[in-house]
């Protein structure tokens, strides 16, 4: 009689007729982590099946169009025109300096490749949001310059440079 | 007005978009899962911030029955250790300035006394006007309403007329209980984007304060550690 395998007794992949439910972890019922469950609220982007597919263009622009941040890759981050959807790039501190304070990665909005593999990301916010959610490094710049200046030193170069300008002038 | 301004664990951001279930109509707030129903992510409330994922990018309108690709969703800066930067407001509402505490009576005691018209239960005091901004004290237990001793001295002498800042967050660990201790209590304005600087000390949402930025009545803002963060879970 056949067992319905083959006599070699290789296994054979064949299509059950139920569904088979096993625990996720070691125990019965110990259910999903609590990460595992707001992951699975993570957003998949655009759309990339045959049915409703959208162009990374098309999806860029509808989020644009929403006001809503917008995240690239390094590739993608060149393609997109900022200034004329009235956006602005993140900042963030990062004090080892490691990054240049506007990394951001994630899942690129318009390619769907993590950023971290593609020459890190960035995170463009439209701009009536960016005083609401990121910091202003030129603000720093700005009270830097007006914290103080070196002594000014007598430079007799400098002097026979503003005498002859001064010469040529008359 | 929540802004991340780094990570205790260096590094740039990480962002990602969420399905909501609940309108965020500011940007900058925290946002929270709610994986004990579960559910799709939430404002956090003025209060709580249970299972607290990150800082919101944008902002979204919640439906139930959204059209066709109109489906919420927000932008959230998830990484953990993120240290987020909340302006501290002198309301409930955002965009108060904080009261100015103006001493009366001058240097009269050593340690200093602050005498003022104070609010309670407050835990940590910044200058302003004769003694420099930077020097801060903390305080351990305040009750009075007119008058505040410090530990230590400020460095220079209190005068009559000088103006004092007090909000109620500590940088430091002081009792270790989560309802009293200035250091892990953060409580947010009606509209979840700054904190409510108004409460009583160790009231509020569970976070850890991390840093006090004392720059006066408007630019004073408070710097803090989700604790509740769902990647720091490690067993269901």
């Amino acid at each position: 009689m056949s067992n319905g395998l083959p006599k070699d007794n290789t296994l054979v992949s064949r299509a059950f007729p139920f569904t088979n439910f096993v625990p996720k972890y070691g125990k019965l019922g110990q259910g999903f982590k609590k990460w595992e469950i707001i992951d699975s609220f993570a957003h998949p982007g655009r759309r990339t099946t045959a049915k409703g597919y959208q162009s990374p263009a098309t999806w860029i622009t509808e989020l644009a169009d929403t006001r809503k941040a917008i995240l690239l890759c390094s590739l993608c981050d060149r393609k997109f025109d900022a200034s004329s959807f009235k956006y602005l790039l993140r900042y963030t501190r990062d004090p080892s300096g490691i990054t240049n304070g506007s990394v951001c990665n994630g899942m690129c909005d318009a390619c769907k490749q993590p950023t971290a593999d593609l020459g890190q990301g960035k995170l463009w916010v439209a701009a009536e949001l960016w005083d609401s959610v990121s910091t202003n490094p030129q603000q720093a710049r700005i009270n830097q310059r007006m914290a103080w200046k070196p002594k000014k030193r007598f430079s007799l170069r400098e002097f026979i440079r503003r005498f002859q300008h001064g010469q040529m002038c008359r | 007005m929540g802004k991340c301004v780094g990570n205790y664990n260096f590094g740039g951001d990480a962002a990602r978009k969420y399905l909501i279930g609940a309108s965020f109509t500011t940007a900058g707030i925290i946002a929270c899962g709610d994986a004990d129903t579960p559910d799709a992510l939430i404002p956090a409330t003025t209060t709580t911030a249970v299972d607290s994922l990150g800082i919101t990018l944008d902002t979204a309108t919640y439906s139930a029955t959204p059209a066709l690709g109109a489906t919420g969703i927000v932008t959230v800066g998830y990484r953990p250790g993120s240290i987020l930067e909340f302006r501290a407001s002198g309301t409930t509402a955002s965009g108060g300035a904080l009261s100015i505490l103006t001493e009366t009576a001058g240097d009269v005691s050593t340690p200093d006394t602050i005498t003022a018209t104070l609010p309670t239960s407050h835990s940590m005091v910044g200058t302003d006007g004769d003694v420099p901004l930077s020097e801060s004290r903390m305080i351990l237990t305040h009750t009075s309403t007119t008058s505040l001793a410090v530990t230590v001295d400020f460095e220079q002498a209190i005068n009559i007329n000088d103006q004092f800042l007090m909000v109620p967050w500590t940088i430091y660990p002081g009792d270790g209980t989560d309802t009293s201790d200035g250091n892990t209590n953060v409580q947010f304005t009606t509209a979840l984007d700054e904190a409510d600087a108004t409460i009583a000390t160790g009231t509020g949402a569970i976070l850890a304060v991390y840093d006090l930025i004392m720059k006066g009545e408007n630019k004073t803002a408070v710097q803090v550690v989700l604790t509740d963060h769902p990647y720091f879970v490690v067993v269901a």
